[in-house]
């Protein structure tokens, strides 16, 4: 118990986490509509800005942040591997 | 058994570091990573199909309704805020408060359900349905298995709720509370992957 | 207790696969399956130029079948001897494993009716090949029960030693999930979610083939609660 309350992230904090993880949704609605960006830069910003985000929840709501190494290690290389793999697939494939 | 060694790995890390801790359990992060990597394949094969048929998935997908889901987004962050909320008001031993913001978490999951059908209700009407196109097969695939996994996680936070209820706050429970918030924040997570897939990218 | 009869069970699960495998892929060649999409006429040569490898593939098929009885005995007696143990999870683990058993028997007969005279209408030959690997395929709806049942139980176990080690329940849960990506196949005749795609066969057929070989891992290393005192 006492490990537990040692790393317990504050209320606040958790509120600002979610606040900015709202604002990142509208973002990316927004850069979706936006008619001035090329459409592979904003495939590209729409995906780093959500893995962004997904990589938010691992470490603070998931508390990956406190966890053992390994399981940091593992989450990260997770978001890294997939959001390449996707903007690759998506933008660069065709030219294979 | 290599995942024996990693228990052990893992347990002695934490000895060494006063800073880590391993919420929930091991085999808890083994199934999440396990669906983590089946959600990739699912989103390679989306991305791959749609740099094939490019401009028949942007035809499609200017038929989704990004509304609904800036909605289910937020519903589910949301959800996953009150679920912290609660493991912190637990913790904290705190029930009743712990036990409400379970309810309001339950309650956004259910919220999402709804929306969902709502929005799958609105396609279908339109004429859009699994055998459409490619785009459509994999817009309702992928949602329809991102939505079991909305029904499990509502699942398990109603358990969780019911367990609390009769049992109170034990240091079991706050195990039970962690790895329900865990499977909770992946299904959030996975949604954040697939909503900008699906709905956004050009 | 008597232990040894459990641990030779307990190659039931490997030895299916093998032998089940051999015939599929080696002899049968339905790896990557027949397609969905093929006419009539295509899949009927296949079973007219292919019978007599086809035959024996069936055959080994057909044996490795048994091997799975003996094996989920072994895993229904370790489940009885849990602490905790709930009957109702043990039978509904009972039912699925034996109408699994009767799915593989009837799916295996299936292509046997495809091939034991290939000569017919290439109509028949197709009919009987859908079915059987329709058959194949959408028991992937039912066989989940069985491992969130076997999963269940081991998280029920509360004994300091357990039988089963907790990380095998979520694995169990895992590849329940994995599996279930078949589920719709009877709609599409291509793509990864037909009964020859990506999420429909080549997942599940992971996940299946290596539940029996983790079970088995698993099961040889766990011991009798009598024995251990």
């Amino acid at each position: 118990m006492q490990l537990q309350q040692a790393h317990t992230s504050s209320l606040t904090k958790d509120i600002i986490i979610w606040f900015g993880l709202v604002v990142f949704t509208l973002i990316s609605f927004v850069i979706g509509h936006e008619q001035s960006l090329s459409a592979e830069y904003a495939t590209m910003a729409i995906l780093l800005v959500s893995f962004i985000k997904v990589r938010l929840i691992i470490r603070y709501f998931m508390e990956v942040k406190y966890a053992p190494k390994a399981l940091k290690i593992a989450f990260d290389l997770w978001c890294l591997i997939v959001c390449a793999m996707l903007i690759f697939i998506l933008l660069f494939s065709s030219a294979i | 058994m290599s995942s024996s060694e990693s228990t052990v790995a893992l347990s002695t890390d934490s000895n060494n570091n006063h800073q880590a801790y391993l919420p929930s359990e091991l085999g808890v992060w083994m199934f999440v990573f396990g669906d983590l990597l089946i959600f990739s394949v699912l989103f390679a094969s989306y991305a791959w199909e749609r740099v094939q048929q490019h401009s028949i998935f942007l035809i499609s997908q200017n038929e989704l309704s990004q509304t609904f889901g800036v909605i289910n987004t937020i519903l589910l962050l949301t959800g996953s805020l009150f679920v912290v909320l609660a493991l912190h008001s637990a913790r904290n031993n705190k029930l009743s408060q712990t036990k409400k913001l379970l309810l309001l978490a339950i309650a956004t999951g259910v919220g999402f359900f709804i929306n969902k059908v709502f929005e799958y209700k609105d396609k279908v009407s339109d004429g859009f349905t699994l055998l459409t196109n490619d785009f459509f097969m994999f817009y309702y695939m992928l949602t329809g298995i991102h939505l079991l996994h909305v029904c499990v996680g509502t699942g398990a936070l109603i358990y969780l709720y019911k367990r609390l209820s009769c049992q109170g706050i034990s240091t079991d429970n706050i195990k039970h509370l962690e790895s329900g918030g865990i499977i909770w924040h992946m299904v959030d997570l996975l949604w954040i992957a697939l909503f900008p897939l699906l709905y956004l990218i050009k | 207790m008597n232990d040894s009869y459990l641990r030779l069970c307990s190659w039931g699960g490997p030895i299916f696969c093998v032998l089940f495998l051999i015939g599929f892929i080696g002899f049968a060649d339905f790896m990557p399956p027949i397609s969905p999409a093929n006419s009539a006429q295509e899949v009927a040569d296949i079973y007219k130029n292919d019978a007599t490898s086809i035959k024996i593939g069936l055959i080994f098929m057909m044996i490795a079948t048994s091997f799975t009885m003996p094996f989920v005995s072994a895993i229904i007696t370790r489940m009885k001897q849990m602490q905790n143990s709930s009957p109702t999870l043990v039978t509904t683990f009972v039912i699925v494993s034996a109408a699994l058993s009767c799915f593989l028997f009837v799916l295996i007969c299936s292509w046997a009716v495809s091939s034991f005279r290939a000569d017919r209408a290439p109509e028949i030959i197709q009919a009987f090949n859908d079915f059987a690997f329709i058959l194949l395929i959408w028991p992937v709806s039912l066989i989940p029960v069985s491992y969130i049942a076997l999963g269940l139980a081991i998280l029920a176990d509360n004994k300091q030693q357990p039988i089963f080690p907790r990380w095998f329940a979520f694995l169990n849960f895992w590849f329940a999930v994995l599996a279930y990506g078949g589920c719709l196949l009877i709609f599409f005749h291509e793509g990864p979610f037909a009964w020859d795609g990506l999420i429909a066969f080549w997942i599940p057929a992971v996940a299946f083939f290596g539940w029996y070989i983790v079970t088995s891992v698993v099961l040889l290393q766990s011991k009798s609660p009598a024995l251990e005192k």
